[in-house]
């Protein structure tokens, strides 16, 4: 049997808290960010959207996924949040539902875990002024760990924002050619991710 | 492995498209993996576009006062999905 569970601003701050979903990674204890509150539900929404939506771009990398998946964590976040929590606790249960959205996403979508927010931190995540972007710093270390045609096509399609016909001019070979080439070379930068993995 | 399925993934990623589902092997969840942190690192992408759907406006539920039931916002969001659709 389990209990009601308990809602930020509710809780006690040494409780640790559990996310709505239970299969949602267990939050930590909490790190205080701030001692101030909200002042309503509208500013809780305004001052972490970006935040959220930023952390959701960067795990599904489109943004249709990104903006339906931000709704669907403000929309799970919302009810059980209370006004008085301070800055700290609200980040810290919309991280936790953020996790189970992404999990829930990728079930739905690929059967499988892509990518996950297990070791994403508030800190991190909600940053204030914002951090060096650590998905272009990863993006350097895969691409410096390949081979000159393999990063000049992945920089040009990934990064530039080329299309595949713009891609093979740039690089003087056949479309059919830059799509084989993007193949192989998302493959090497695939192995070279997993190298560099932590 | 079916490398029209990830090939078709890829390029809807790139081309800004909602990507459609299918069942990765491994090698294809790892190549899906790295194409998103290629493609979440291209610069001026990640900034929220408006376009994120306002709890407000999905359930409507005046943010100024308290959340309603989650009942009655299940039922609210059913008609707006109805009523956008």
């Amino acid at each position: 049997v389990t209990g009601r569970r308990p809602s930020p601003g509710r809780q006690r701050r040494d409780e640790p808290r559990q996310p709505h979903d239970s299969t949602a990674a267990s939050v930590p204890r909490l790190h205080v960010v701030g001692s101030d509150a909200y002042p309503d539900w509208e500013e809780i929404y305004r001052d972490n959207v970006e935040r959220v939506y930023r952390l959701m771009f960067s795990k599904v990398g489109n943004r249709a996924d990104a903006e339906d998946l931000t709704t669907e964590v403000f929309l799970a976040a919302l009810r059980p949040l209370r006004v008085s929590a301070n800055i700290g606790e609200v980040r810290a249960y919309l991280l936790a539902t953020a996790r189970s959205v992404l999990a829930a996403h990728w079930r739905r979508t690929l059967g499988r875990q892509i990518t996950d927010l297990d070791a994403d931190r508030i800190e991190d995540v909600f940053p204030e002024p914002p951090s060096t972007d650590k998905a272009a710093a990863q993006a350097r270390r895969i691409l410096a760990a390949l081979p000159e045609r393999y990063r000049r096509i992945l920089q040009l399609r990934f990064l530039e924002a080329c299309s595949i016909k713009e891609a093979a001019a740039e690089m003087g070979i056949s479309v059919a050619n830059a799509k084989v080439l993007q193949h192989r070379a998302l493959r090497e930068a695939a192995a070279a991710d997993r190298r560099l993995a932590p | 492995m079916n490398t029209r399925r990830l090939r078709r993934y890829v390029d809807d990623l790139l081309a800004g498209r909602r990507p459609r589902g299918f069942r990765p092997d491994d090698d294809e969840a790892d190549d899906i993996r790295t194409a998103i942190a290629l493609r979440a690192a291209r610069p001026g992408q990640r900034r929220a576009q408006r376009r994120v759907r306002h709890p407000a406006c999905a359930v409507g539920w005046p943010m100024s006062s308290p959340p309603p039931p989650i009942r009655a916002r299940r039922a609210a969001g059913r008609a707006a999905d109805a009523w956008s659709s």
